[in-house]
């Protein structure tokens, strides 16, 4: 599983290196990724149903400040930025993941109605397996 | 009056259940969503217009810039080249290139049944059958794949607007 994991991360690390000298085993959507989980309108954002989602208004200040970096460089700056809201906010950052933890296990899409079909059987899924806990 | 005593026993209903059962079920739906439910399909990430773009240029191109560098700037407009990781571009690509576009809606099939496969047998060696089936309705509920309930919830909201290629409605169903 390691030599796996080596040979195709290190694949396409030694592809990305070439084109940008940069050794980047990841991807540069992880640092954009990374804070629009967590930043201050993401918890607007699982109101609407989204557990990505940028808020335009809330991202010209980041967008300005990253529009003369390079693809590398906006990547780690949005990675510095989320983890920088994280240590400033750990107990409102915790609520969001068990929040998110929550939706994920329930099945239960906050963006619309509660009685829509789809929220309908995560309803009922969910009262089954709790009949099933209960016994 | 206690809730159980309304209720099936999922517990007995799931002991008599043969796990491939499960996964045959979950495959049915997946086709049966992929023939007639939708008609135009792209992946929620950029997987797509990656797999497009390297057929067309034979560049690993994702122009999302937008992200990163909001709609007005310049940089949008640059194509990003590392912005994400190869496995599902690629292999849409060679899907893409080899398969009939017929059978472009199916490509996730595999990878779904692999997915699911895989949860439901590390679950039930490591916690038993119940947490299995449970674990493999949230995998189907996550961004990482469809199964079971899922496969009926998300199929019809996923399908956007978008199909592959020919300007026909050989979309394909997409999960990233």
């Amino acid at each position: 599983m390691a030599l796996g994991m080596a040979t195709t991360l290190g694949g396409w690390a030694v592809r990305n290196h070439s084109i940008s000298g940069e050794w980047i085993f990841g991807s540069t959507h992880d640092g954009i990724a990374l804070w629009s989980s967590v930043y201050p309108q993401a918890r607007k954002a699982i109101a609407s149903g989204q557990l990505d989602y940028l808020n335009s208004e809330y991202m010209q200040e980041h967008w300005a400040a990253a529009v003369s970096m390079s693809e590398w460089e906006a990547d780690s700056y949005f990675k510095q930025k989320a983890f920088d809201h994280i240590i400033a906010n750990p107990l409102a950052t915790a609520r969001l993941g068990l929040v998110k933890l929550g939706l994920t296990f329930s099945g239960i899409d906050p963006g619309i109605a509660l009685l829509t079909p789809r929220n309908a059987v995560a309803l009922l899924t969910n009262l089954l397996a709790l009949a099933g806990v209960t016994v | 009056m206690c809730l159980s005593r309304l209720m099936p026993n999922p517990s007995r209903f799931i002991a008599i259940i043969p796990l491939g059962a499960i996964l045959v079920l979950c495959a049915l739906l997946q086709i049966v969503a992929a023939l007639w439910w939708a008609d135009e399909f792209d992946t929620p990430n950029d997987a797509t217009s990656i797999a497009r773009n390297l057929i067309q240029t034979g560049e690993y191109l994702d122009y999302a810039g937008w992200r990163l560098y909001g709609d007005s700037a310049g940089q949008a407009d640059a194509p990003l080249r590392m912005h994400q990781l190869p496995g599902e571009p690629l292999y849409l690509a060679a899907g893409f290139s080899w398969l009939p576009a017929f059978l472009w809606r199916f490509l996730h099939l595999p990878v779904m049944l692999l997915l699911v496969g895989s949860i439901m047998w590390c679950t039930r060696h490591c916690f038993g059958k119940p947490a299995a089936v449970a674990a493999c309705n949230a995998a189907g509920r996550s961004d990482s794949g469809w199964t079971f309930m899922a496969a009926l919830e998300n199929t019809a909201a996923t399908a956007v607007r978008d199909g592959i290629g020919h300007g026909d409605h050989s979309g394909w169903l997409g999960c990233a």
